[in-house]
């Protein structure tokens, strides 16, 4: 069931943490499809790093995909499969990506513009601005037209 | 008795104002968005449009034209349609929705002291000391927010949002409709500047493309279905008897159905014209959203705004204006729809009653404002009062204005015919209403509330009772407590109500026989 005022900050999520290391891209905002250099921060062989993503976290549409150990520089390519809000994250295999290492979250562009996306937001737009506006004529021509016939009467209108 | 004039809105662009800035709240703004992210953005509408048609809009009609046929409250216009048991349904509505004023109001407070923090203090560092929490430790919005919420003075903020909505429903409609006059136009227009704060921003109009993309798997998940007819539910302030209040200060002779396609389609255009400002917001800073109004509102957005290059100050009091505004535009119909409810039933006097409902209203506020730590922690709520609304709010808002709305449709469906309402909405109709409405009421959206509520309880027990896992230091059983109170003043609540409802009644007639048989 939605919960709709649900006040359960689990503050602890939302409080900075102490991490050891930094992930750092080399575009801020990287495109859907295209690769993108992401650099550990210290750069740390021996911890023996992967990188995942986690595509839109927390929607029912989240999904996690493996990137790969770092390289000896501490870096790694990562092309973004999908386009949106993204958490990096880098962990250590060895106890199962159970410890996050570093994250961050990243916001990654469409390559294009989706047409589903295009036309959802047109006909949704459309249909309740629309649904609006006409609705809101209906309401006040009905209220026109009493007053027109409150005068032909002499009656002041409601 | 003679009765006095009833009160009547002077034009019916007050009425509309008023019920869709009613509609309109803090939900429209940040919950929508938490919601349409949550359930795969763009294909989200699909569900979100087909609940508005199939359930929000023939609610609102039903609504509208039960007030407006009784030109009475909320009780007394269900006990008019279904007889004494639609009276306990009304009193039931009007006592839940008693509780949300009451926490509403608080988060009112909150906001208010979020809006004088945005011009300077929320922007900066805070060590929260009841917490004994460092400086940087927190986002600055979460800090600021906890530390306010520590401290008393909360309280003062909590009185100052009741005086504002006492004054506002002193004078009646006259002053409601003062108020949104200038507040939902003002809403509307800030609500534009936000997004072209939003879509101005670097990658802005990206937001716009992940709001919209769908992912169309999630058509086939039952529980974004029920999310979206939830949300439809909740933002057209269902339930809570305020729109059947509003419409029975409306002349004899409007027309409902119009009405209702109005307020319901201004409430969504307003919902959908708030996910572009938000949406943009989120992926120009790469912000994951929270499903839940208040961390949204206190902490993600304010969050972005902290991260904007220039004009932090200007678009925090801007967002938390539009906020306030919204929240009292809400609140001030709750406060109506209750005292209306009292005034028509008893004939008490309008100011006495204000009075009275805002005492109790504002005790109630103060202990969901009450700064006492109890999770010093953090890993709940924090403190009482907040861990007092997450109780209180779970249950007026999961479940008591579904089982109001399904209890509604269930009496003025099968009790009171759905087919005399629809002949009362047709009177003056521009649109003719078919008798597919009847069914509508009568099983559909009974069906539909009724499957989201079992749905919810079945959760409830595997999950356990509600807040069994909230952190409340030595107050252990404080869930089942809430849960006690909360059932005491909704339900037992409305049978006395109800029973001096009945006595009230009985008592006019006698009267009523005696003066009859002395003029005889």
């Amino acid at each position: 069931m939605t919960r709709v005022f649900s006040t359960i900050f689990a503050v602890l999520l939302f409080a900075r943490p102490v991490a050891a290391f930094d992930l750092v891209l080399e575009v801020p905002t990287p495109t859907e499809g295209s690769d993108v250099k992401v650099l550990l921060d210290p750069a740390d062989s021996e911890a023996a790093l992967h990188l995942a993503a986690i595509y839109r976290p927390g929607s029912r549409t989240e999904k996690r995909e493996e990137i790969g150990p770092f390289g000896p520089g501490g870096e790694i390519v990562w092309r973004p499969s999908h386009a949106g809000i993204t958490r990096l994250l880098a962990h250590d295999p060895a106890d199962g990506g159970a410890t996050e290492r570093a994250t961050r979250n990243v916001a990654v562009r469409f390559r294009h513009p989706p047409p589903g996306g295009i036309l959802i937001f047109l006909f949704a737009g459309g249909f309740l601005f629309g649904g609006a506006i006409l609705a809101m004529r209906w309401a006040l021509a009905g209220e026109a037209s009493a007053a027109r016939r409150a005068k032909r009467r002499g009656a002041p209108s409601t | 008795m003679a009765e006095a004039a009833r009160d009547q809105w002077k034009s019916k662009i007050g009425f509309i104002l008023a019920a869709s800035g009613s509609a309109i709240g803090l939900g429209n703004i940040v919950f929508f968005s938490a919601n349409a992210y949550r359930f795969g953005a763009g294909a989200f509408y699909i569900p979100y449009l087909i609940a508005l048609v199939l359930l929000g809009i023939p609610v609102m009609m039903m609504e509208l034209g039960l007030g407006h046929r009784a030109q009475r409250g909320f009780p007394e216009a269900m006990y008019q349609s279904a007889g004494v048991k639609g009276e306990w349904v009304g009193w039931f509505g009007l006592l839940n929705a008693s509780v949300i004023t009451m926490y509403y109001i608080t988060i009112l407070g909150w906001v208010l002291g979020m809006l004088i923090g945005a011009f300077g203090s929320l922007w900066q560092p805070t060590a929260v000391s009841a917490f004994g929490i460092e400086k940087g430790v927190l986002s600055n919005s979460m800090a600021h927010f906890f530390d306010m919420v520590s401290r008393g003075d909360t309280m003062v903020y909590v009185l100052i949002v009741w005086i504002l909505n006492v004054s506002a429903v002193w004078w009646g409609t006259k002053s409601i409709e003062g108020l949104v006059k200038v507040c939902v136009p003002l809403m509307w227009l800030f609500m534009f500047i936000l997004i072209l704060r939003g879509i101005t921003l670097p990658n802005g109009t990206q937001g716009l493309l992940l709001l919209f993309a769908p992912n169309f798997e999630v058509m086939k998940d039952p529980e974004v279905w029920q999310g979206a007819f939830s949300q439809i539910f909740f933002t057209l302030s269902l339930g809570f008897g305020i729109m059947a209040t509003y419409a029975s200060y409306l002349p004899r002779k409007s027309d409902q159905p119009t009405n209702a396609l109005t307020i319901s389609f201004l409430n969504c255009a307003f919902e959908y014209a708030a996910g572009i400002a938000i949406f943009s917001l989120l992926f120009c800073f790469a912000i994951v959203p929270r499903a839940s109004t208040l961390s949204m509102t206190f902490f993600v957005i304010p969050e972005g705004i902290g991260a904007f290059p220039v004009g932090t100050a200007l678009f925090g009091v801007l967002f938390f204006t539009l906020l306030l505004m919204a929240g009292i535009t809400s609140s001030v119909s709750l406060i109506e729809a209750v005292g209306a409810g009292i005034i028509d039933k008893f004939g008490f006097s309008r100011r006495k009653t204000l009075l009275v409902v805002s005492v109790i209203g504002a005790a109630g506020s103060c202990c969901f404002a009450i700064p006492t730590v109890i999770d010093p922690a953090l890993r709940s709520n924090g403190t009482l009062g907040l861990s007092l609304l997450d109780l209180f709010d779970h249950w007026a808002f999961s479940y008591g204005l579904l089982t109001c709305g399904f209890l509604e449709c269930i009496f003025i469906g099968w009790v009171g015919g759905a087919h005399k309402l629809r002949a009362s909405l047709n009177e003056h109709s521009r649109l003719r209403i078919g008798p597919i409405w009847d069914w509508m009421i009568k099983i559909v959206i009974p069906l539909v509330i009724l499957l989201v509520l079992v749905n919810s309880l079945r959760q409830e027990f595997r999950n356990g009772l509600y807040g069994s896992a909230l952190e409340t230091g030595r107050l252990a059983n404080l869930h089942v407590l809430v849960l006690a109170l909360y059932l005491a003043f909704t339900i037992g609540g409305a049978f006395v109500l109800t029973g001096a409802g009945v006595y009230h009644r009985r008592r006019r007639r006698r009267a009523a026989i005696l003066l009859d048989e002395e003029k005889r």
